[in-house]
């Protein structure tokens, strides 16, 4: 028992997996191919701007979502669940190897993203913030995370995808919308045109002033890398609540 | 005597000395006390307790809902019980669970289930899981759910022996086997049972799959246990004593059920199997079946419960 349980998780799992290695190959190969990163239109710089969301909701969906609630729509868990390893164990031992396997393919996908394709727009949002490499695979080992616990709470296939769908479009909106801009304390000027160049302007204060404007909220650019590491571990520390959240609804059912 | 001892006099002492003596090395595995309640306040399990001497093919009777299944899953360490507990042998049991809906992995082969079977066990013996399968003919190459009824219920049954169980708990297991495939897996289970150094217990609520096949009872329902006991013993001590209709029983032995038709009452009784009661003209006695003693056992419980 080398490595225990790995033939029989390819085995289980193998479809997805393979998908996955061949949009990673395909987006990669996309990436490589590029020969003006500026412009990104085209079919090929679609498939680029898309490569990491796409593997990210393949490791959610269909991957961890479906993990236990197959098991218990099927009855065999009590296969599983029955033998020597214990289902704690057998879930460490799974998520382990599915969770090792993704991120290495996320880490691929994201770095040569983030290296090839390098947008030009705000920098707080959409694609060039997340376009950072950590912050991609933190996306996805919260999405395997998310979907695994959805399954173990509901343990319905097509639930737990559909709730991991809404639940992670839903928390990545809220956190770019709301939470990002106040990773750290935001800078305060009187208006506008005094606010530095290098700049977001993430509040305004209506009243009294130029253009009616009585003070303006702004994050400096440069605070841009420590941001992307506050999200990146965000969603890395949701991941893993996520991930001992779904440990202990499994281990709740072993009695010996 | 206490509770415990006295629900488990039914009438075997096997048993009864095992539980007064804590752990023996005569007993697979003992419950004692287990309760199971589930979600909307039904027990499943009411304060049994029982043993199951090893070396044994134990029958687990009981009709539908007695609590047969969630006892077995109890002991296969799947279910959580409300209250009691589940003592297996000292130096510990393995126990193997076949499921009474035999689940498989739907798209896995034979060959795959058992690849399965291998990597989830430490102690796994693959010659012994594909002999069974070769026996009854299983194609190692076809995915299990494209499989029969009875050939995925070989399947399990290969998957579950493969792991070298000292404790086989078989949950219905002859149900969707035709009626030859009956009689050779009850050959071959009590084959591997003299060669392996196993305890079967098996659970079925159709007396007649017993007959040949188990060699101890125990009856179920309710959730508690009503009867155990070795079934040569019980067949011994139970006898139908019939003659001219009467108001009064018996006067040696329990009348475990009178039944009065016309001008004949019948009585089965149960009494030392050395001494059996003698009776004269008119009456006459004969033998009772396994299953006219079960039925007459659930029949009076149920008697007794109303």
């Amino acid at each position: 028992m080398n490595l225990a349980l790995a033939q029989l998780t390819w085995r289980q799992h193998r479809a997805v997996l393979i998908t996955g290695l061949a949009w990673t190959l395909l987006v990669s190969g996309c990436l490589l191919a590029i020969s003006d990163t500026s412009s990104l239109a085209g079919p090929v710089e679609t498939v680029t701007i898309g490569g990491p969301t796409v593997l990210t909701l393949l490791v959610g969906l269909f991957l961890a979502a479906p993990l236990l609630p197959r098991e218990y729509e099927q009855g065999t868990y009590v296969f599983a669940w029955s033998q020597d390893v214990t289902a704690s164990r057998w879930l460490r031992l799974k998520v382990g190897y599915l969770l090792s396997a993704v991120l290495l393919m996320s880490v691929l996908i994201s770095a040569l993203h983030d290296l090839r394709a390098s947008p030009v727009s705000h920098p707080f949002s959409m694609p060039m913030f997340e376009g950072f490499a950590p912050v991609q695979v933190a996306y996805v080992a919260f999405a395997f995370a998310l979907g695994l616990a959805l399954g173990a709470l509901t343990r319905r296939t097509l639930l737990a995808m559909g709730l991991t769908l809404v639940g992670f479009l839903v928390v990545r909106a809220f956190v770019a919308a709301v939470c990002r801009r106040f990773y750290l304390p935001p800078l305060h000027a009187a208006n506008l045109e005094v606010m530095p160049r290098d700049s977001t302007a993430v509040g305004i204060q209506f009243g009294a002033g130029p253009h009616g404007i009585a003070g303006v909220d702004y994050q400096p650019n440069d605070r841009v890398p420590s941001f992307q590491w506050i999200e990146t571990g965000l969603f890395l520390t949701l991941a893993a609540g996520l991930l001992v959240l779904a440990w202990w609804l499994v281990r709740r059912r072993e009695v010996r | 005597m206490g509770d415990q001892a006295e629900d488990l006099l039914a009438g075997s002492s096997i048993s009864a000395e095992d539980l007064l003596a804590g752990s023996s090395t005569s007993t697979a595995v003992t419950v004692e006390r287990l309760a199971k309640r589930y979600r909307g306040g039904v027990w499943a399990l009411d304060d049994c307790t029982l043993s199951v001497p090893s070396g044994r093919v134990a029958a687990l009777v009981g009709m539908n809902g007695a609590g047969k299944t969630t006892l077995l899953s109890i002991m296969a360490g799947l279910l959580r019980p409300t209250s009691g507990e589940v003592r297996l042998r000292e130096g510990g049991e393995r126990v193997s669970l076949v499921a009474q809906d035999r689940p498989l992995y739907r798209s896995f082969t034979p060959a795959e289930m058992l690849m399965a079977g291998r990597q989830l066990n430490e102690v796994w013996d693959q010659e012994r899981a594909v002999r069974w399968l070769r026996r009854f003919d299983i194609p190692l190459d076809r995915p299990c759910g494209k499989l029969s009824g009875g050939q995925q219920a070989q399947v399990s049954f290969a998957v579950a022996l493969g792991a070298r169980p000292s404790l086989l708990l078989l949950d219905e297991p002859l149900a969707n086997l035709d009626p030859l495939a009956r009689r050779e897996v009850t050959r071959e289970l009590l084959a591997e049972v003299v060669d392996g150094d196993m305890t079967v217990l098996m659970s079925t609520h159709v007396i007649a799959e017993l007959v040949g096949v188990a060699d101890y009872l125990l009856l179920l329902a309710r959730g508690r246990l009503l009867l155990d006991g070795d079934v040569d013993e019980l067949l011994a001590a139970h006898r139908h004593y019939s003659g001219p209709r009467a108001q009064a029983p018996l006067l040696f032995g329990e009348v475990v059920q009178a039944k009065h038709v016309g001008s004949t009452s019948t009585y089965l009784v149960r009494a030392d199997p050395e001494h059996p009661p003698v009776v004269e003209e008119p009456w006459t006695v004969r033998p009772a079946t396994l299953e006219d003693l079960v039925v007459a056992h659930l029949e009076s419980s149920r008697a007794v419960a109303a």
